[in-house]
């Protein structure tokens, strides 16, 4: 079976380094950035499955990020990971066709249960997911 | 799924709207007196104290009279919960600040012209909203939707909402779960300590309480371990923080305090 | 007249104060001078001109005393006068007639006993000399009568005898009826320019005491309005904002004093409501930016959040190293909250209004990052040319954080959509400082020009604006001497506050300056 395609962006480098290896556990391939611009210029290239994408970042933000992708792929489940998070802010992402949005700080485990149903609605057989 | 609330001065219009878009949808009514009833059977409450807390209080006896702060809490907690269950609509005047916090409730606004089907207006509405949440009742800024019954009828301004409802953005997810989440754990905390402190504010995050009142000021650190540990006590509660210092707990809870 | 009431009074009973309060240093000072009030100087000067008068009057008094002396001793030498011409006429008739000599003595007698009596009075007129004479003159006539009546009544009297004393009588008969004449002429000439006297100086009188008034008039009105002008003035420079005390003109203490102790009282009033103003405009701010921070701190939190998870859930696996790297993350970030947190802090910090040297380059930084957060949420970009090396202000480094946040808060609302604030720092004239913050955001309509700096002008709804941010700018620019003002187009608006700077200071004298404006 194909791996689920993967893209973390996240200006904080933590980020990614943290999350990446329990995703890759779950078996999806998985690719970080912390640079936005870098990352759309890959979502141009390359068809993902899931992109988790910060908000609030210098040289673009999430929201662009979102648009961006679901323009390529409306299929592409966009996760928003945010410290900013509002409600106002929340609304804007699902009517721009985010996945699912949820707030910094949050447990790795959270967004590894969002990424799983994302998958499961994708169609992918998923391996047990950890549990603290 | 979503939940809906319209808010309205006009009881019975903006109840038929609501039970258009109830039955459309296959959604839970729940009109401001079904809200009551189901407060006080929940919290084992008389009716009547919690009707007083719509009541306008006037005269001397306004003034001596105990604030029903308790009764309001308790029916916004309801509300919460309610609204946690999923798929409600709900006509009434409370719970204001609940649902905007939400991002998934749609807030409809209904208007009708004075001498429409539903009659005079009840001026006691608009006025307790004012004192209440420091807004005026018919203002649509704080709405996502007004609907004016001069211009259409109800079954048009119930299907206007339904298909606003459709819109993305009224989507529950994660982070408008979680805020729900935190909701009713501050209003459960809240609907408990607020006879005794009527000036408390709650803050609640993930299992951790924040609460303020000046009953827990220097001095009166037996109160505030006191209420510490009832607190901990309660289910969902990992962490408590009890505070005297309003700015303090302003600085805290940056002014997002239910 | 109680002339102890205008000095020397003990000055709190005497100026009732507004407010009742305690006196102030400076107010004590400014009571305790001498006073000298209008009432006393209008009373001194309506004093003098009766003086003056009284004095005319009794000179007036004195004068025509004199003049009926004077008038008397003329009659008197008019007697002198007439009794000498008499005993001429007798001697005459002696000489024709042989007869009339005993009353021709007679007559000279009674002249020299009116010279006699009047001997000063004559001196007076004559001086020592003239008195002598004509006592001289009148003794040798009245001897050579004397002589003839001697030789008459003996019969021995020759005519050459006869011939020479009568020529020695017409001589000396003729110098004393001459000097009797002069005298006589003197004391009239006298007499009349005495009268004249009296005739012109209450002219002249008049004429000085209208002049005299006239001065009066303009010397009060002008004690007047001289102060008056000076407060009209004073309130025009309090009415923009300067609220430095009221400082007398005079030395000493009149009715003005009052007014201005009240002014300063009402001054010092003012400027702590402008205070608490500020501090509640400022808590409004910081109510702004806490919740920017407390967004921003989610970040680190999120990190030190997955790191402390990854540690938990992967304990095992990982390596030493690993674990180590992964705490030294969590050192890190809790580190950067602190710094987030720091800052704001710092503004938050409730102190006493410090007055100290401050580097207003690091100050509009500090303000900026202030505001990083809401620049964030607005998905803005905030630009900063700020020259260096720029000269050191005086000022309140809170304050001021305070005046610009507000601008650059005002911008923010301003802007849409790719929203630019730029904040420009540089030297504008020598001792000038000019920071100005521009935003390409909506603008200001012409009309509302006039009015951003009112307090309560707001256009923004209820809850969200207070009117007051400008005005609070106002009021901290003008406290410190600078000025504020606004351009605006559609599209582009510009505040710029200018602020007086000290000449450029080659010695860094900067830790100094912060710590003066850290002091708590
Ligand atoms: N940079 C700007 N661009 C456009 N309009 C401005 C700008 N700055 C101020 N204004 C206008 O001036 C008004 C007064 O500003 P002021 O800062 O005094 O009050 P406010 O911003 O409305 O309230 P507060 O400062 O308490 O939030 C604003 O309501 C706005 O209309
Ligand atoms: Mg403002």
């Amino acid at each position: 079976m194909k791996a689920v395609e993967v893209l973390l962006l996240d200006d904080e480098p933590i980020v990614g380094q943290r999350l990446k290896s329990g995703l890759v556990k779950m078996g999806c391939t998985v690719e970080t950035f912390e640079n936005p611009v870098a990352a759309m210029a890959r979502i141009a290239q390359k068809k993902f499955d899931i992109v988790i994408t910060d908000v609030m970042m210098a040289e673009a933000n999430g929201i662009q990020v979102l648009e961006a992708a679901k323009k390529l792929n409306p299929e592409v489940k966009v996760i928003i990971i945010t410290g900013y998070a509002t409600a106002e802010l929340a609304r804007e992402a699902m009517e721009k066709g985010a996945y699912d949005m949820i707030a910094k700080p949050f447990k790795p485990a959270d967004l590894r249960g969002l990424v799983v149903r994302a998958m499961q609605e994708l169609g992918v057989q998923v391996v047990a997911p950890t549990e603290e | 799924m979503s939940s809906i609330a319209i808010w309205s001065q006009y009881g019975n219009q903006s109840l038929a709207v609501g039970r258009h878009v109830a039955s459309q949808l296959g959604f839970r009514l729940v009109s401001m007196q079904d809200l009551v009833k189901t407060t006080a059977a929940e919290f084992q409450m008389p009716e009547a104290e919690l009707a007083a807390v719509f009541k306008k209080r006037s005269g001397l006896k306004g003034v001596f009279a105990k604030k029903p702060s308790k009764g309001l809490a308790c029916i916004e907690q309801q509300l919460c919960r309610l609204i946690a269950e999923d798929r409600l609509v709900f006509v009434g005047h409370v719970g204001l600040t609940l649902c905007q916090m939400i991002s998934h409730v749609l807030k409809a606004l209904v208007l009708d012209h004075p001498g429409g089907g539903s009659g005079p207006a009840d001026p006691g509405v608009k006025e307790w909203f004012q004192t209440a949440y420091q807004e005026d009742l018919e203002d649509p800024n704080l709405y996502d939707l007004t609907v004016n019954l001069t211009h259409m009828d109800v079954a048009e301004a119930g299907n206007i909402i339904i298909n606003t409802l459709q819109h993305h953005k009224f989507t529950p997810m994660t982070y408008s779960l979680k805020c729900m989440d935190n909701l009713e754990l501050s209003g459960r905390v809240k609907t408990l300590l607020v006879e005794k402190y009527p000036d408390v504010a709650v803050k609640a995050h993930d299992g951790a309480v924040y609460v303020f009142s000046s009953g827990f000021n220097r001095g009166r650190q037996k109160a505030a371990l006191q209420t510490k540990q009832t607190l901990l006590g309660l289910e969902g509660v990992s962490h408590v923080e009890v505070h005297g210092d309003k700015k303090l707990f302003d600085s805290i809870t940056c002014g997002q305090v239910r | 007249m109680n002339l102890s009431h205008f000095f020397h009074q003990p000055a709190g009973d005497r100026h009732p104060v507004p407010g009742g309060l305690a006196l102030t240093e400076q107010e004590r000072e400014l009571l305790d001078r001498p006073a000298f009030s209008f009432r006393f100087q209008i009373i001194l000067g309506f004093l003098i001109v009766f003086l003056l008068s009284v004095a005319i009057i009794i000179g007036a008094m004195v004068a025509v005393n004199h003049i009926q002396r004077r008038i008397t001793t003329f009659q008197t030498w008019q007697r002198f006068l007439f009794d000498v011409e008499q005993a001429r006429r007798w001697e005459k008739n002696f000489f024709l007639y042989g007869t009339n000599l005993q009353e021709a003595l007679e007559s000279s007698h009674e002249a020299q006993r009116l010279l006699e009596a009047n001997l000063e009075a004559l001196e007076a007129i004559s001086g020592p000399q003239g008195r002598e004479a004509i006592a001289g003159h009148l003794a040798k006539y009245h001897a050579l009568l004397q002589d003839l009546y001697r030789l008459v009544q003996a019969g021995t009297l020759s005519s050459r005898v006869q011939d020479e004393l009568e020529t020695n009588l017409r001589h000396y008969g003729a110098l004393v009826v001459e000097d009797a004449a002069d005298v006589a002429a003197r004391e009239n000439q006298l007499v009349l320019s005495w009268l004249d006297l009296m005739q012109k100086v209450p002219t002249y009188y008049l004429v000085f005491h209208f002049v005299l008034m006239l001065w009066m008039t303009r010397f009060l009105s002008n004690r007047f309005m001289k102060p008056l002008n000076y407060l009209v003035k004073q309130t025009k420079r309090i009415a923009t904002g300067d609220f430095s005390d009221v400082k007398p003109i005079r030395k000493y203490r009149d009715e003005f004093t009052t007014v201005e102790v009240a002014i300063n009282r009402m001054l010092r009033e003012l400027e702590s409501r402008q205070n608490s103003l500020i501090d509640s405009h400022k808590l409004r701010a910081v109510g702004i930016l806490t919740a920017g921070v407390a967004h921003e701190l989610n970040n680190p939190l999120n990190n030190i959040m997955l790191t402390a998870h990854a540690i938990l859930e992967e304990y095992q696996a990982l390596s030493a190293e690993e674990t180590v790297a992964m705490v030294k993350d969590i050192v890190a970030e809790t580190d950067r909250s602190r710094a987030i947190v720091h800052n704001l802090l710092d503004f938050t910090r409730e102190t006493e209004s410090v007055m100290g040297p401050l580097q207003l380059g690091r100050l509009l930084e500090e303000t900026i990052r202030l505001a990083r957060n809401q620049v964030k949420v607005k998905r803005a970009i905030l630009e900063s040319l700020i020259a260096p090396d720029l000269p050191q202000v005086h000022g309140d480094r809170q304050q001021l954080k305070q005046a610009f946040l507000n601008l650059i808060l005002n911008a923010l609302d301003a802007i849409g959509e790719e929203g630019i604030i730029r904040v420009t720092a540089a030297p504008a004239a020598p001792g000038v400082l000019q920071v100005q913050i521009e935003d390409n955001g909506c603008g200001i309509p012409a009309d509302a020009l006039t009015h951003v700096f009112d307090p309560f002008y707001t256009t923004k709804p209820v809850g969200k604006g207070t009117g007051l941010g400008l005005s609070v700018v106002h009021g901290i620019v003008t406290k410190h001497g600078g000025d504020v003002t606004v351009k605006s187009a559609p599209g582009h608006t510009v505040f710029t506050v200018t602020l007086p700077c000290r000449a450029p200071v080659a010695a860094p004298l900067d830790p100094a300056g912060r710590q003066e404006g850290h002091r708590t």
